[in-house]
């Protein structure tokens, strides 16, 4: 390729709009007589709904709809999940609860108003009779018996899956030494800057519905919400404003995006919810999750043989578009850079009174990155190599590389110098990284 | 106490094959040249801050041989850009900017078979270069005068009616005389459609597989628990480099967010399965005065898996990072007999521990 | 039960009759379509509708309308002045101080009321002063390079 541009420093054509404050999210899109929605989430993690009584909010001014669960119940199909796993257990997830709520946030009612503050106003005057129910929020007690978040699967887990390669018993049979780790990956909040938003505008005549949607995936959640809502595929045009960050968190099909829909072909008007912080850390999707067991077979000289990846993951209450999938992506990167001849992932997924995880910058791969170069030091130390000494450390890096063209073709040197402690005499060390030739080199 | 942590990673991302994903793993790209030459790109990837405007615009400019202010890319509307995926998973340059590649390639194959046909010479003596289409002795003249540089001025139109490209006695056309004789189709080879466009669906082979070495020199506070950077390397194979301060400004941002998990993030639900992190007063995130000064750099490997040579490293910081901080963070502890530490580690846990609490 | 408030928003005056629990924030992005100034969170926590107040850097989420009463506003949108960027806007764009933009208008004007205060910031003043301002983008570097930028830029060298 002719080289005047690929390559270079190109400043951004996005940044001057940007830094003029010019650029549109979907809050700065302003539809003359658009009206505002604001959601009455669940207080409870796990609570029967006996009743909702929203007359207060429709009496109050400036208030056009009230919509609750009962309402959608077969107007609007199901949260989509695209994740085909042996056996997968999902659960009916609606836009808005109707018997019953799973966590906290859990949609139950949308308030419909001339303003903003009008809207969120009324939400507080919707009031919801609740039945609290046992909650479950540990995964390993979970599966354990106990409560059942979703009755008609007996259980809480989702689904198990072991994946692997190589004979994992034989590694650990043959180990002259074994490390085991709990490992805890806690869920994580993607926060975005921007948070979620919707802005939908149905026009009778043509039967047309135009949504914005601050999303990663607009054709995706074209095809998906059409589906959800009964419209044609080809009535219906998302568009991405500018969009204020995502890391996965709006790789994703929302409720509120069909729901917004919906709501604009009943009253035939524009209509806005832009998600508060608040809901934003609640009802949008967490990343990470997992909780379970590293164990590696090595041998004395350092040799990898084996390594077992056991986990708990916490799946929520419900699956939104890649939940279950999530932790298989673990899996895939579970030999790390390293040359380990058998190698064995157990996932439990678990179901838990929580907002459901997903995607989240890396999706699965942090966590494998993760426990593998933990394991590696933990590996290091139980060799007593000089405790941590960097050197000694990449050296069984290295002998362990695996050297494959494709996959790897690194040597391993990075460039530091350490300062002397009270606990450590100081050592100078040369370690440059460079990706040259197919062998790792061993000059460290 | 000073702690230094390692970590290296081979991961794979660029998602990827259709048959390992749940709806699609392709991307799509329809590439056209206006009447009066402009340039637009519509990408079914859909960029929230990841720079491809400026990315896409800079392969286009460069393959076309246009300045790039005549390029305009598009994405994120249903209703203009054709079937697309979107962005996530590291994908929108690997898997996004080879279809945007592949799609110019078509689109300079029928220009090419134009050219040849208004300059009424044989195919194999009209050659592209510099956004020119010319004779064989006039594409070497140019190259040896070095007149290479895109015809049209930046930012000027046409005045008035589109002008008649004038062919009679030519030895080159630019692309952009092409792009308008394409849509007045007054003189097209036989058998050609009109206008110029042309759309491409790219079907990646593979996941690529961007690798790295990252390494954390930290220091702590036996007082306070307090854990500073005194250094933070990344050397990041990212594959071809399309723009290097946005590959670096996706390494930094990876990298503190993996600061924010090690140390400083973490949701909380009690028992009852009250979301305890409900705001950002209790949800820790790093800021400005907790990040290091990053020290980056690079190894180019080109992926073989698309045409352009590029992984994706939307992840790989993220990836990367996390292990090489705890690790540090280890290290530094060592002399207490610490062997792991949960996430987030927080200075608390740290004072705990040299305090014997 | 409004209130009617008068004052001069990017050097333009303006009165109009507000709520009184009506935030600056909202005022200025529904009632003025003044756009750029955005909200990222309801604690005050992230700066991104950070604007200038009588010259001082306040975060409009914090500030109700009648707050600004008699007073004179900048936002993002008054910062360039006769279609010529603010040192810190160059040195955002210089510098790729932004990915998605949605912290920007708000890092921004911390920035620039930053080098206000301290034309000669050092790296360590940079940091402490954007400590208000969350970015998840970026990971700061390219952030405080281009408040470095702006620094020299300003100080014409």
């Amino acid at each position: 390729m002719p080289d005047n541009y690929v390559g270079k420093r190109v400043k951004r054509t996005e940044d001057p709009r940007l830094i003029r404050g010019l650029a549109h999210y979907v809050d700065d899109i302003a539809l003359p007589g658009t009206l505002h929605v604001a959601f009455v989430r669940s207080m409870y993690a796990h609570a029967k709904i006996n009743s909702i009584d929203t007359s207060a909010a429709l009496a109050a001014p400036g208030v056009v709809a009230v919509y609750t669960g009962h309402d959608v119940a077969e107007k609007i199909g199901p949260v989509p999940c695209a994740s085909a796993l042996p056996e997968l257990k999902v659960p009916d997830h609606r836009v808005l609860a109707r018997d019953k709520v799973y966590f906290v946030g859990h949609p139950i009612a949308a308030v419909v108003a001339k303003d903003r503050y009008t809207a969120r106003d009324a939400v507080d005057l919707v009031m919801v009779d609740y039945e609290d129910l046992p909650v479950v929020t540990d995964v390993e007690q979970a599966t354990a018996g106990g409560p059942v978040i979703h009755e008609a699967f007996g259980s809480n887990i989702a689904y198990k899956l072991t994946s692997g390669e190589g004979d994992i018993d034989a590694a650990f049979a043959a180990a002259d030494r074994t490390i085991k780790q709990r490992i805890l990956h806690r869920r994580l909040a993607p926060i975005a800057m921007e948070p979620r938003g919707v802005l939908a505008r149905y026009f009778p005549g043509e039967e047309e519905l135009t949504l914005w949607s601050s999303t990663q995936i607009p054709h995706l959640m074209r095809t998906q919400v059409a589906l959800m809502i009964g419209m044609p595929e080809n009535k219906l045009r998302v568009i991405t404003p500018e969009v204020g960050g995502g890391f996965g968190s709006k790789l994703n099909v929302y409720a509120e995006e069909a729901l917004l829909s919906w709501i604009s072909i009943q009253l035939g008007k524009p209509v806005k919810w832009i998600e508060t912080r608040r809901e934003n850390m609640a009802a949008t999707i967490h990343g990470r999750g997992q909780v379970g067991d590293i164990e590696v077979a090595f041998k004395n000289d350092g040799t990898l043989l084996g390594l077992r990846y056991s986990v708990f993951a916490d799946l929520g209450a419900y699956h939104q578009l890649l939940t279950p999938a999530i932790p298989t992506l673990t899996g895939l990167m579970l030999s790390g850079a390293y040359k380990i001849s058998a190698i064995q992932m157990n996932i439990v997924g678990c179901f838990t009174n929580k907002m459901a995880t997903d995607a989240y910058r890396g999706a699965g791969r942090p966590e494998a990155t993760y426990v593998v170069e933990r394991a590696l030091d933990l590996v290091a130390d139980d060799l007593a190599l000089m405790p941590r000494n960097c050197v000694a450390r990449t050296s069984l890096v290295l002998t362990s590389f695996h050297s494959t063209p494709r996959l790897v073709s690194i040597t391993t040197v990075a460039t530091m110098k350490q300062h002397s402690t009270r606990h450590r005499r100081s050592q100078a060390m040369r370690i440059c990284a460079r990706s040259r030739g197919r062998r790792a080199r061993k000059d460290v | 106490m000073i702690g230094i942590g390692l970590s290296t990673y081979v991961e794979i991302c660029a998602l990827g094959p259709s048959q390992a994903m749940p709806a699609g793993g392709w991307e799509s790209a329809t590439v056209r040249i206006e009447p009066t030459g402009k340039v637009t790109v519509l990408t079914g990837a859909s960029p929230h801050g990841q720079g491809q405007e400026t990315s896409f615009a800079q392969i286009a400019a460069d393959e076309l041989g246009v300045n790039i202010n005549d390029v305009t890319v598009i994405h994120g509307d249903t209703g203009v850009v054709q079937y697309g995926i979107g962005t996530f998973g590291s994908r929108a340059t690997a898997v996004g900017g080879t279809a945007v590649y592949i799609a110019i390639q078509k689109l300079k194959e029928k220009a090419h078979k134009i050219a040849t046909h208004m300059l009424q010479a044989d195919a194999s003596h009209v050659a592209f270069e510099g956004g020119k289409y010319s004779l064989e002795k006039a594409a070497a003249a140019a190259a040896a005068t070095g007149t290479s540089d895109p015809v049209v001025p930046v930012g000027e139109a046409p005045a008035g009616a589109l002008p008649e490209p004038q062919t009679e006695g030519k030895t080159s056309l630019t692309i952009q005389d092409i792009a308008l004789a394409a849509h007045l189709a007054k003189e097209l080879p036989p058998d050609t459609e009109p206008g110029l466009s042309a759309t491409y669906f790219f079907e990646p082979k593979n996941f690529t597989f961007p690798f790295g070495t990252h390494i954390a020199v930290v220091e702590v506070d036996r007082d306070t628990g307090d854990i500073e950077f005194l250094r933070y390397i990344a050397v990041d194979d990212c594959g071809r480099v399309i723009n290097p301060m946005l590959v670096d400004g996706q390494v930094h941002g990876g990298i503190v967010q993996s600061i924010g998990q090690a140390m400083f993030e973490e949701v909380v639900y009690d028992e009852q399965g009250q979301l305890v992190t409900g705001t950002l007063m209790d949800y820790a995130l790093p800021r400005a005065s907790h990040i290091p000064e990053f020290e980056l750099d690079r190894t180019e490997t080109p992926s073989p898996v698309n045409p352009l040579g590029v992984k994706g490293v939307g992840e790989a910081g993220t990836i990367g990072a996390t292990p090489a901080i705890v690790n540090a963070i280890v290290d530094a502890l060592a002399p207490f007999g610490v062997k792991h530490l949960d996430m987030p580690v927080k200075p608390e846990n740290i004072w705990r521990i040299i305090n014997g609490h | 039960m409004k209130k009617a408030i008068n004052l001069s928003v990017n050097g333009v005056s303006h009165t109009d009759e507000v709520e009184p629990r009506m935030l600056l924030v909202h005022y200025l992005r529904d009632v003025l379509e003044l756009t750029g100034t955005h909200v990222g969170c309801e604690t005050s926590l992230c700066g991104a509708c950070t604007v200038m107040l009588d010259g001082q850097a306040v975060k409009s989420c914090t500030v109700f309308a009648v707050q600004a009463d008699g007073s004179s506003v900048t936002t993002i949108e008054g910062l360039a002045k006769n279609g010529e960027l603010h040192p810190v806007q160059e040195g955002f764009w210089e510098r790729h101080g932004l990915q998605c933009g949605y912290c920007t208008p708000g890092m921004i004007m911390t920035a620039a009321q930053l080098l206000d205060r301290n034309a000669d910031p050092s790296r360590e003043e940079i940091c402490h002063g954007l400590e208000g301002n969350l970015c998840r983008c970026t990971g700061y570097q390219h952030i405080i390079e281009a408040v470095q930028y702006a620094a020299k830029k300003a100080a014409g060298s």
